[in-house]
């Protein structure tokens, strides 16, 4: 399915808003089925903030302009429906729930998407999933990411994305805290998933993740906005030279950059 | 099997003796003269007055004499015990378990049963001299109102013993019931002797319908080295008031591990005493309470250290929706000479609802110099966070809550012992989450909302 619309993420004109204070200030970014783009930008631009309305998450309000997911308004849908419609958020920061097994989470997770497995089938495919990942099989009966290492959590991220197969993922910094192996392994898998026509969006810092999974455009936020965009050069624009130059262009004083605007 | 021979009838200060069905010995009807003595001389509980009874001003109006008389025990089993009989614990069998209701102990389909767990009448006739060194000795008559009540209205009960450097293979299970408009008051002894070792589990249980009064007394003695693991499950009907004292008393070396489940009644004032008498001895306790509509659990604990080199804790988790109400206090008390203590009580609430309310006291009464003690409390809403990361998996809301009150549980409920017992555990949390579920007080807004 190529038509325009279908199963694409288009985020359209979005402004954002916690407790009041303006974090997205007009965001505008398609991400189309079958690509991976990247987003980047200084600490505190908003990344995370777009990752978390186009997920749904209760604080942060979308005060104007539209997310757009297959052709329809996700707009006031709760987060679990959202994820039912195939979207995806890998969190910066995972967060645990201490007293749930990982293997109790996806279990509600699969269910809650309408994909229950019997019970045989569904510890065979997250033992595969988990053995994927290159985790211990003592982390489906552990609490969800309770104390986990930083790098653990950015593995159990993925190993939820490949068991509940979403088409649309933003990835938030999950290349952050991954050793170089772990790295290969998560890009080995976004690499299996986008085969299969998955669209990606990798939040990121560093070149490093961008060396494994080509992207095939690149963004860059600041300020609550996507200030430039383009190919793969981008990336290499901005490990030689950082933001400045790019803020400049956008006439965003850097101190700005990280705070939206007041 | 003679009549109860209350020639006066019962009122608020004053409490006639009962009498076994088939009789008293002569012991115990001693012991019951003095809790009845006991009893018209001490005041009824007041929530003015008493520190204990401050936060539970039900007691003020409660009068057990407002209860019909026992009557006599009914010779099928009502059909409330029927049912929990077959619940989750029925592998336990006929033979490991005790029943009793307002009138005595009930005849099971199993017929009497035999070795370490019999009823109370027919253990005091087999061994009067060994149960009256025990009975009334760890909660004896002064000890608390209900505990005198207890002792002169008492008809039925159990009696366990464990011999010198026996494990008992099977649990041993005790259902004390008590029916519409009654009042219970069932007495249990245990004896683990020497070396010895059991699992008891106890069920305080009524059915659904009009007011009733279980009023159950527990005493247990470890001997040196023994070790008991003991829990209680309480799930009473919405209209029924428990008042219980469970106390303690642990030898050198004695091993008490205690789990308990409030989860049922109307209102409810409980007890639970250790008193660490030996060297070497652990008490470990972890509990649980699911509290809804307007129910309203007290819970008091006593980690006694009269011996030094006694370790002693306690993990309390409550969970409140609706109106419904929990209060804890939990005071670890070290006696002068008790060095080396090393004692923690806990209690951690998650408010389910902005009209439920938790009050939490754990204190500490230090009178040595060497201990470590730590006490806690907490008391919040569900995290927003972790809502948000399960329903961005899929999970619905009204799944998430509870997804989440049921991971606050599962350390507890990962304390009860492996097998039937566990199991039987998360179904009675669980089936307590599919009630709040039911009535809503799960789909309502995020945490802090
Ligand atoms: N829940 C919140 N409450 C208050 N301020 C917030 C909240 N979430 C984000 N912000 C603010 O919004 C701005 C954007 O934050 P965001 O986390 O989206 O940045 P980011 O681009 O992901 O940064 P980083 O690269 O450091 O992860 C920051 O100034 C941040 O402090
Ligand atoms: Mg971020």
């Amino acid at each position: 399915m190529s038509e325009a619309g279908v199963s694409t993420l288009e985020i359209r004109d979005l402004r954002v808003a916690v407790e009041g204070k303006e974090i997205l200030s007009g965001v505008d970014l398609t991400v189309p089925k079958g690509e991976v783009h990247a987003l980047m930008g200084p600490n505190g631009a908003g990344k995370t903030s777009l990752g978390y309305a186009v997920m749904g998450h209760p604080k942060y309000q979308v005060t104007g302009g539209d997310i757009i997911w297959a052709g329809q308004s996700v707009l006031g849908k709760p987060p679990e429906e959202r994820s039912r419609l195939g979207l995806f958020l890998s969190l910066q920061y995972p967060t645990a729930i201490p007293g749930v097994t990982t293997t109790n989470f996806l279990r509600a997770a699969l269910k809650g998407q309408g994909k229950e497995l019997p019970a045989r089938e569904f510890l065979k495919l997250i033992r595969s999933e988990v053995a994927a990942l290159k985790m211990d099989q003592s982390f489906m009966s552990r609490y969800i990411n309770d104390n986990f290492s930083g790098g653990e959590k950015k593995r159990m991220e993925i190993v939820q994305m490949a068991i509940l197969k979403p088409e649309m993922a933003i990835l938030d910094e999950t290349d952050s805290g991954l050793d170089v192996d772990a790295l290969r392994t998560v890009a080995d898998g976004v690499n299996r998933v986008r085969g299969d026509g998955m669209g990606i969006l990798i939040i990121t810092h560093y070149q490093r993740i961008l060396d494994y999974i080509t992207p095939d455009r690149v963004h860059v936020m600041a300020a609550g906005r996507i200030i430039a965009s383009g190919g793969s050069e981008v990336v290499a624009q901005i490990e030689e030279s950082g933001y400045d130059p790019m803020l400049r262009q956008a006439g965003i004083e850097a101190e700005a950059a990280a705070s939206a605007a007041v | 099997m003679s009549e109860l021979i209350s020639l006066r009838p019962m009122t608020r200060d004053d409490a006639p003796l009962a009498e076994l069905p088939g009789g008293d010995p002569d012991f115990l009807h001693k012991l019951r003269t003095a809790a009845a003595a006991a009893y018209r001389e001490s005041p009824w509980p007041s929530s003015s007055r008493d520190e204990d009874w401050r936060r539970t001003p039900q007691i003020d109006k409660l009068d057990p004499a407002s209860f019909a008389a026992p009557g006599s025990s009914a010779t099928e089993l009502p059909e409330y015990l029927a049912r929990v009989l077959e619940g989750p614990l029925a592998a336990i069998g006929a033979s490991h378990t005790v029943v009793t209701d307002q009138a005595g102990n009930v005849p099971t389909a199993g017929g009497s049963p035999r070795g370490l767990a019999v009823p109370l009448e027919e253990g005091l006739r087999q061994d009067p001299e060994r149960w009256s060194a025990l009975l009334g000795t760890i909660a004896h008559p002064g000890l608390r109102k209900f505990v005198a009540l207890n002792t002169a209205r008492l008809t039925g009960g159990a009696l366990v013993r464990v011999k010198r450097g026996q494990t008992a293979e099977s649990p041993v299970r005790l259902v004390h019931g008590v029916d519409q408009r009654s009042a219970a008051f069932p007495r249990t002894a245990v004896l683990v002797e020497e070396g010895a070792s059991l699992t008891l589990v106890e069920e305080w249980v009524s059915p659904e319908g009009d007011d009733s009064l279980l009023a159950p007394v527990v005493e247990v003695q470890l001997e040196r080295g023994a070790h008991l693991t003991h829990v209680v499950h309480q799930r009473c009907g919405s209209r029924t008031v428990v008042q219980s004292t469970v106390r303690v008393k642990l030898a050198r070396d004695a091993h008490y591990d205690l789990r308990w489940a409030l989860l049922g009644g109307a209102w409810q004032k409980t007890y639970f005493d250790v008193e660490m008498l030996g060297e070497g001895s652990e008490s470990r306790a972890s509990g649980l309470c699911i509290g809804r509509s307007q129910q309203h659990f007290d819970v008091q604990t006593l980690q006694d250290h009269i011996a030094g080199g006694a370790i002693s804790d306690l993990l309390y988790r409550v969970a409140v929706a609706e109106r419904s109400r929990s209060i804890f206090a939990g005071l670890i008390r070290v006696e002068e000479g008790a060095q080396k203590t090393n004692a923690y009580v806990q209690n951690r609430n998650l408010l389910l609802s902005p009209q439920a309310k938790a009050d939490s006291n754990p204190t500490l009464e230090i009178l040595a110099n060497d201990v470590r003690c730590t006490h806690g409390s907490t008391a919040g809403r569900i995290d927003d966070d972790q809502l948000f990361y399960c329903e961005s998996r899929g999970v619905n809301r009204e799944q998430a809550r509870r997804l989440v009150v049921e991971g606050f549980f599962a350390d507890v409920v990962d304390a009860f012992p492996q097998g039937a017992v566990r199991e039987a555990a998360r179904s009675w949390v669980l089936e307590a989450l599919d009630e709040l579920a039911l009535s809503g007080a799960l789909a309502a807004g995020y945490g802090s909302a």
